[in-house]
């Protein structure tokens, strides 16, 4: 096992560093709702 | 309307949690934003808007931004191993220091790639590609742990062996990894070595 050549990890960072996705969505929501609000 | 509905009244159209699930997640910025405008943005639009979107999300997240469960003492055992570690996300960079400076996680990740190194999102496996080839490893060397459908499928097109994390999706969901988690506590070096072993 030790003798095997190191590998690598790489990881995606919201969602996996962090569970934030669901604040993502709804900072999305928000987005929409103030360009819309904008656009009137 | 209401926040929760998500509109553009002059532009009509709805942005539903599917689309946010399926859609949106793992995407960049500009693509995201063309697709939520229907046109082709400038620069200064996409840099403006994201900036707008960015903000709201790290007002919402601030109070509660932490570690996922398990992570620190998995980032901590590969670094006793040897391995090394990228962050590959599709985030601006305001967001990606906001969240592994506040989560303390900055100094376990050799590399960083992120929004401003690659010119195609997810499920493009370009910046799983380019991740590799700063960390000094083959594909077949490399295993990417994503919770989102568009990185999963940006990780298999990059031949890599893939570990979904169910913090976003269901694990029906994510059949198509390698392997599936329910938090870093699931995993440890000596499944990373078995899974690298197997074919498929």
């Amino acid at each position: 096992m030790i003798n095997e050549q190191p590998f690598a990890v790489s990881f995606d960072m919201d969602g996996v560093v962090a569970d934030n996705i669901s604040y993502h969505f709804d900072a999305w929501r928000q987005f929409v709702w103030q360009i819309w609000l904008s656009s009137e | 309307m209401t926040p929760g509905g998500s509109s553009f009244g002059k532009y009509g159209f709805h942005l539903s949690d599917d689309e946010l699930t399926r859609y949106v997640n793992g995407r960049i910025a500009r693509e995201i934003l063309e697709y939520l405008f229907r046109r082709e943005l400038s620069p200064e639009e996409v840099h403006r808007y994201t900036e707008e979107k960015e903000d709201i999300y790290r007002e919402l997240y601030r109070p509660y931004l932490k570690p996922a469960e398990g992570l620190i003492p998995f980032l901590q055992e590969l670094r006793r191993h040897g391995v090394p570690t990228a962050i590959a996300t599709s985030a601006p960079y305001t967001n990606v220091s906001f969240t592994l400076d506040g989560t303390g996680t900055r100094e376990f990740f050799r590399e960083i790639v992120d929004a401003r190194h690659v010119r195609r999102g997810k499920p493009d496996p370009e910046i799983y590609l380019l991740a590799a080839s700063r960390l000094n490893r083959p594909p077949e060397k490399c295993i990417v742990i994503e919770d989102a459908l568009l990185g999963v499928q940006a990780g298999l097109n990059a031949s890599m062996k893939v570990i979904g994390i169910t913090t976003t999706h269901t694990a029906e969901e994510l059949i198509n990894t390698h392997h599936i988690i329910r938090h870093f506590q699931d995993l440890d070096i000596e499944l990373l070595y078995r899974l690298l072993r197997t074919e498929q």
